[in-house]
């Protein structure tokens, strides 16, 4: 059988297509709830998939993510709370559009344009990432050891104020790679002769850990939950059927922004939430009407919807192509595919060309179930913002327990959970950006490993970094993007600045 | 008064950006961690013989880039001290320690988790917490032994009977 036509009759079958519709309304419900993010319900689920079948395991991460992006529109739109930090920019024009007396066309704009930029990612994947898995194949030590300074220098470029904590998060992130053995000599380091520790720290209890304990404590506040009504004749499927007019008048906007959003995407480390607020700025240095945004103008929604949607698919051509994690929800992606036995990278599209297709298939099918779940279950999503954090707190914190013992059956993975929870924690109590931390934690070991095989082959010698046309170009790469994501990302900070003030 | 040079107070430059405490706390703890990481991985990393770089020598690169990126945090924020602002939305002190306290049932938990097993402990885990963050109220009680029992036997039988997935 074609392997395309084998993946669309497999993600099509009635099992994959309600696990891919489960994951969506998972996705969808735990972004709607404020604090509760697309990485939190992704790693939720993570430890359910051990013992599915790949081919159903990464369908419904996939779903989730998708779910998780998009379900943060509902709070950002009725309450003006960004449900998850993908949906900040959304805010500006969809609350204001709310509070006029349009809620349902402002959500409906919004999920309109999550699934054309989310179907636009999708296609994007599709095409882009057979070509850089390809062009990847001719990677060895040396353009890996650039290709991974490439991915720290994204991910630390980004991270806010102060570069220097940046850096301080990606050398802990490295330092707790290097822990157990090493990987060219096998000689162990930092185990403290606990024996659990000479295979390294496992990956999934520390993401779960930095993730949810950190994210659990932010949202205590929020103990009594949120009471809201909409308006009494909100028809979710007609008032969201109706925005897809919106397309063709603003077929350029919602390509623009779709591009941008799979740009950003793509470059390791970043994600969806920075694509949110630049596709916003982008959507209104490109309006003839600049003096509406922040007023419930429909390109605000639309440039900042389809933005962070169109990175989803982005986030995921490094992860499959090179094994990078675009994002916080790809990281812990990742780490499914090692718990899968599965390496992700160029040899990927050769060896199980079936599986890739049916992640593109699932992802495509899943958005569009995005939207046909948000028209059918938009009044669920309301009524879960009124979940009061108190309930919800205890019963995450039992799910990330039994996520972190189910991995090895080992309590001491519990312990790793609760340590990282705590390394998150002090994190945020400095306001140092976990993301670097997270790059560091899982690349570490592979740009050691690199590295070192690389100075094995050129004898201690650092000429062929420069000599190899693809490793200086990717070094060259890296410091121009350095110089690129601090402007881009101050102009984003001034942007959301200049909208919280202005409305 | 004549011949008296009366000074004034300077203006605090605005524009001056302060320093951070906590910066510099920070700051502090990563050069002192640096420090030590680094003493550790020249002390007890064994050398390899056949390779150069050895498996000590990216832990002692790190644990350097630790020292010296705390020390340029703690000198960059070593001018006037300003106050720490906190964000807005932030938790009150009565639900923070609620949170805390919970954090350290969680603790608990996970060393009894071995000893009474998982359908114990999250049978009496989720109530107390739930109790204790709705604010000790009889509702949160009442709402927290249903959702107790609920999520226990929820997940014991949809993930260990259902899914196969053993639990502690």
């Amino acid at each position: 059988m074609d392997p395309l036509l084998g993946a669309l009759t497999h993600v099509l079958s009635p099992l994959p297509l309600a696990v891919i519709v489960l994951g969506v309304f998972f996705g969808l419900l735990l972004g709607a709830v404020p604090g509760l993010t697309a990485t939190m319900a992704v790693g939720l689920v993570l430890p359910l998939t051990f013992g599915m079948d790949a081919a159903l395991a990464f369908p419904l991460l996939v779903a989730i993510y998708v779910g998780g992006i998009s379900g943060g529109l509902t709070s950002a739109t009725l309450l003006g709370i960004p449900g998850t930090p993908s949906s900040v920019a959304t805010v500006f024009d969809s609350y204001s559009m709310a509070r006029r007396g349009e809620p349902g066309k402002a959500l409906g704009i919004g999920v309109t344009s999550s699934t054309v930029g989310g179907l636009l990612s999708g296609v994007a994947l599709w095409v882009l990432s057979p070509l850089l898995a390809k062009f990847a194949l001719r990677f060895g030590a040396f353009e890996f050891t650039a290709l991974f300074l490439l991915t720290f220098a994204c991910a630390t470029a980004l991270t806010g104020d102060s570069k220097i904590k940046g850096l301080v998060s990606l050398t802990f992130g490295l330092l707790f790679a290097f822990v157990g053995s090493d990987p060219i000599t096998g000689v162990e380091r930092f185990t403290f002769r606990f024996p659990q520790l000479s295979g390294g720290l496992s990956l999934l209890p520390a993401l779960i850990g930095l993730f949810t304990i950190p994210e659990i404590i932010a949202s205590a506040g929020n103990v009594e939950g949120r009471r809201l009504s909409v308006e009494a004749d909100f028809r979710p499927l007609r008032d969201f059927v109706r925005t897809f007019a919106y397309v063709p008048k603003h077929l350029f906007l919602y390509l623009r922004t779709a591009a941008l959003g799979i740009a950003i995407g793509i470059f390791p480390g970043i994600g969806p939430g920075l694509a949110n607020v630049l596709c916003y700025s982008q959507a209104k240095a490109g309006s003839k009407h600049p003096e509406r945004f922040g007023h419930g103008a429909e390109e605000g929604i639309i440039g900042a919807e389809t933005g962070n949607n169109a990175a989803t698919g982005g986030a995921l051509i490094p992860l499959l192509t090179l094994g990078i994690p675009g994002d916080t929800v790809t990281a812990l992606i990742l780490s499914a595919f090692m718990l899968h036995g599965i390496q992700p990278g160029p040899l990927l599209f050769q060896r199980s060309e079936a599986f890739v297709l049916i992640i593109f298939v699932a992802f495509l099918v899943a958005n569009v179930a995005m939207f046909l779940v948000q028209a059918l279950c938009s009044k669920v999503f309301i009524r879960a913002l009124s979940t009061p954090m108190y309930v919800l707190g205890p019963v995450i914190l039992v799910l990330c327990t039994v996520g972190s013992f189910a991995l090895n059956h080992r309590v001491f993975d519990i312990w790793v959970f609760l340590f990282f929870g705590l390394v998150g924690v002090v994190f945020s109590y400095f306001s140092v950006p976990i993301l670097p931390l997270l790059m560091g934690l899982i690349l570490g070991t592979s740009l050691e490993r690199e590295f070192r095989t690389a100075m094995i082959v050129s004898n201690g010698s650092l000429r062929p970094f420069i000599e190899r046309p693809i490793s200086l170009a990717l070094l060259i790469a890296t410091v121009l993007l350095i110089v690129y994501l601090n402007r881009l990302h101050a102009r984003a900070v001034q942007q959301t600045a200049a909208e919280q003030h202005g409305g | 008064m004549a011949g008296i040079a009366t000074r004034e107070p300077k203006p605090r430059d605005e524009s001056t950006p302060r320093g951070s405490p906590r910066d510099r706390t920070l700051g502090l703890i990563c050069f002192a961690l640096g420090c030590a990481v680094y003493y550790y991985s020249s002390t007890s990393i064994r050398r390899s013989l056949f390779e150069q770089l050895g498996a000590g020598f990216f832990p002692k690169l790190a644990a350097a880039a630790l020292a010296v990126l705390g020390l340029l945090l703690f000198i960059s924020n070593f001018r006037v001290a300003g106050t720490e602002q906190r964000p807005s939305g932030q938790p009150n002190v009565r639900d923070r320690l609620a949170i805390w306290i919970v954090l350290g049932l969680l603790v608990v938990y996970t060393v009894m988790l071995p000893v009474v097993g998982f359908r114990v402990a999250s049978g009496v885990f989720v109530p107390l917490s739930i109790w204790i963050l709705g604010r000790f109220r009889y509702r949160a009680l009442l709402v927290g032994l249903v959702v107790g029992l609920i999520t226990t036997f929820g997940i014991y039988y949809g993930l260990e009977i259902a899914l196969r997935v053993i639990l502690p």
